[in-house]
């Protein structure tokens, strides 16, 4: 009787954590979180060093960098991230802007993509940074930081739609057609569905590299403050403990702005799927 | 029904949001004092460029970035950091504790502090005579370093003082700089006790350590090499204008005055450290053993990452400005304009705040 119910436990045990529910997704993040955190406190606690503060110590950090303004910049981290998100959207919307066009022409004409490619491939490979402080130039400070981010974000999408647009397979193409589609049907019904799932791919990533690209971005003169300044400053500066702060922030935005991402496509998908 | 209500909702959110956001806006600009002057980080190496074009109204930046703009005609100096501090130390020498007491590291220390004031007396002697050929060597190996011109390499010169000792001034500076920080919440009083420091001057007491300069006075040049040293310094920096001299060879017959006392001096990062907060994390890394730095972001880290360091020697006093575009005449023409600034923390940042406190600004940074 007794074996029967641990053999029962075991096998709804078993159930649970082999099916893919939400109590096994919740279990195992949670899991994965808490093994992380004991690690990185074993760590700190072994290397015993200022630049690898604890996990109580950085918590502590970032409840103080909430609560009130900074000493250095005389901004609180909800100013800072205020600062930052207007940067990263204005950057990313005109990467978006840029990009998804671009990437379209590309995969739809052959002339174009000759065009474009060469330029595309060796601007790409630059990293962001380098432009910073010649776009802080060219452009000022409003949108030299931006365009940063911008040139970041941009070449993910580019290529990810391009390559989306160039997956569609011809026979959709012939078939709509010949059942009497016009350009802007089968741009519609055939080209935006197919190439969707590839754009978001790319929006993910050039999200993720947009991101990457805040630190760079406001090294100089980032106006209201921001993420990255504080970051930086207090990489280089310390207290370390405040940059793994702003280092949580970021990542929980970084977490954000992809889900609603996943969220807006989902909804998309949904809404064309017929 | 049910979309409905929703929808009145957000909007209503919507709109309660926006309302509040405005009226923050307008209180929080309702409250600035009409007294404020911005700054913003802006690179030394920018500053010129930002402040020709009207980006910025003013910098606040370190020789040869403050004679570059003044040269070029595009700026001039508002005040020097000397006319506002006296004397003031700027660059130092520092050493990793634990490589300084081991094995015979502390007589190279000496001996690399030895060829520190022999350069500085060298570049002393030769600047305060324009006619002799020692005075266009300098200029020339200043530009060469640099990248800058003998023109800009003679009016930055004209404004640092070339000096290695550690006097009892240097050092109430130095606690001096602390008790700001303290104020100005860079560095805290509980931080300071947390490293073993009752106060200010207790902490540069600690933090000063003039035995190795007291150890160089009697050293003499070496034939044979003692011992290898890496070095940390910052790009084209002219306050550390000592360390160029003693690297060139052609004044030293043929060797590094390093090596005429003895020492092989490496870095491993030929090109310079951008930089005091980079320089000091060289020192934590290990990767450096001596540096040519600020004293600023040496006197922080020490207690904010607790990077184990002592200063050695000084580099040089004084040589800092505060830079203005030609249409500004007095500090009260910065009212509710921006100030470029290499960073909280260095030490032209805290003139740019002491400076302006005493005209009665506060300083905020820009956007904000």
């Amino acid at each position: 009787m007794e074996d029967q119910k641990g053999r029962k436990f075991v096998k709804r045990l078993k159930g649970l954590l082999l099916a893919d529910t939400m109590y096994r997704q919740v279990l195992f993040t949670i899991i994965s979180l808490v093994v992380f955190i004991a690690i990185w406190q074993i760590a700190s606690v072994v290397l015993h060093s200022d630049y690898l503060p604890g996990p109580g110590k950085v918590w502590d950090a970032l409840v103080t960098s909430f609560s009130g303004p900074d000493p250095i910049f005389g901004t609180t981290m909800w100013e800072n991230i205020w600062a930052s998100v207007q940067r990263f959207g204005l950057g990313f919307i005109i990467a978006f802007a840029i990009g998804v066009p671009a990437g379209l022409l590309m995969g739809f004409s052959r002339t174009t993509e000759i065009l474009l490619k060469p330029i595309v491939e060796i601007f790409r490979p630059i990293p962001p940074i380098v432009w910073v402080p010649i776009f802080f130039v060219l452009f000022s400070y409003i949108w030299g930081p931006v365009l940063a981010i911008t040139i970041g974000a941009v070449f993910p999408i580019i290529t990810s739609v391009s390559f989306g647009v160039k997956s569609v397979d011809p026979i959709y193409y012939d078939a709509a057609k010949t059942q009497g589609a016009s350009r802007l049907q089968i741009f519609n019904k055939i080209v935006v569905p197919f190439t969707l799932p590839y754009m978001m791919t790319g929006v993910r990533i050039g999200l993720g590299v947009a991101w990457m690209c805040i630190v760079a971005a406001e090294m100089i003169m980032a106006i209201g403050g921001g993420l990255g300044l504080y970051i930086w400053y207090y990489a280089f500066n310390a207290p370390i403990e405040n940059a793994y702060a702003g280092i949580i922030v970021l990542a929980v935005l970084g977490l954000s702005t992809v889900s609603l991402a996943e969220y807006i496509e989902n909804y998309i998908l949904k809404t064309r799927g017929e | 029904m049910e979309k409905r209500t929703l929808t009145i909702i957000a909007v209503i959110a919507v709109v309660a949001i926006v309302i509040a956001g405005v009226f923050a806006f307008t209180t929080m600009n309702g409250n600035k004092p009409n007294k404020t002057v911005y700054y913003s980080i802006v690179a030394p190496g920018l500053q010129k460029t930002a402040i020709s074009n009207g980006t910025v109204s003013a910098g606040v930046s370190w020789e040869p970035y403050v004679s570059d703009s003044v040269v070029a005609g595009t700026g001039k100096i508002l005040i020097w950091s000397g006319d506002v501090w006296e004397n003031h130390p700027c660059c130092v020498i520092a050493t990793r504790t634990a490589w300084a007491e081991s094995g015979n590291n502390a007589e190279l220390l000496a001996r690399i502090i030895k060829a520190d004031i022999v350069a500085n007396q060298w570049l002393e002697n030769a600047l305060s005579d324009p006619t002799s050929p020692n005075y266009t060597k300098a200029l020339e190996i200043g530009a060469a370093f640099s990248g800058r011109s003998t023109v800009v390499v003679e009016n930055a010169t004209e404004h640092i003082k070339f000096v290695s000792e550690i006097t009892q001034q240097v050092k109430d500076y130095m606690a001096f700089y602390v008790d700001q920080f303290i104020d100005l919440n860079i560095v805290t009083s509980a931080k300071l006790q947390e490293r073993g420091f009752s106060n200010s001057t207790n902490y540069i007491n600690n933090i000063v350590d003039l035995s190795y300069y007291q150890a160089a006075q009697t050293i003499q040049p070496s034939s044979t090499i003692l011992g290898t040293v890496s070095m940390g310094y910052l790009t084209g920096d002219l306050h550390q204008f000592a360390r160029v001299i003693a690297m060139n060879t052609t004044l030293w017959g043929g060797q590094t005055l390093f090596e005429m006392y003895g020492v092989t001096v490496t870095t491993p990062n030929p090109a310079g450290f951008s930089a005091g907060p980079a320089v000091m994390t060289a020192f934590a890394a290990n990767a450096i053993d001596v540096a040519y730095l600020g004293a600023p972001p040496a006197l922080q880290q020490r207690i904010n990452a607790g990077t184990d360091i002592k200063i050695v020697a000084l580099a040089n006093a004084e040589g800092s400005a505060i830079v203005v575009a030609n249409s500004i005449n007095t500090f009260a023409d910065l009212a509710n304009k921006t100030v470029a600034t290499p960073g909280p923390g260095s030490i032209q940042h805290l003139l740019l705040i002491y400076y302006a406190n005493q005209q009665g600004y506060e300083i905020r940074l820009a956007g904000t």
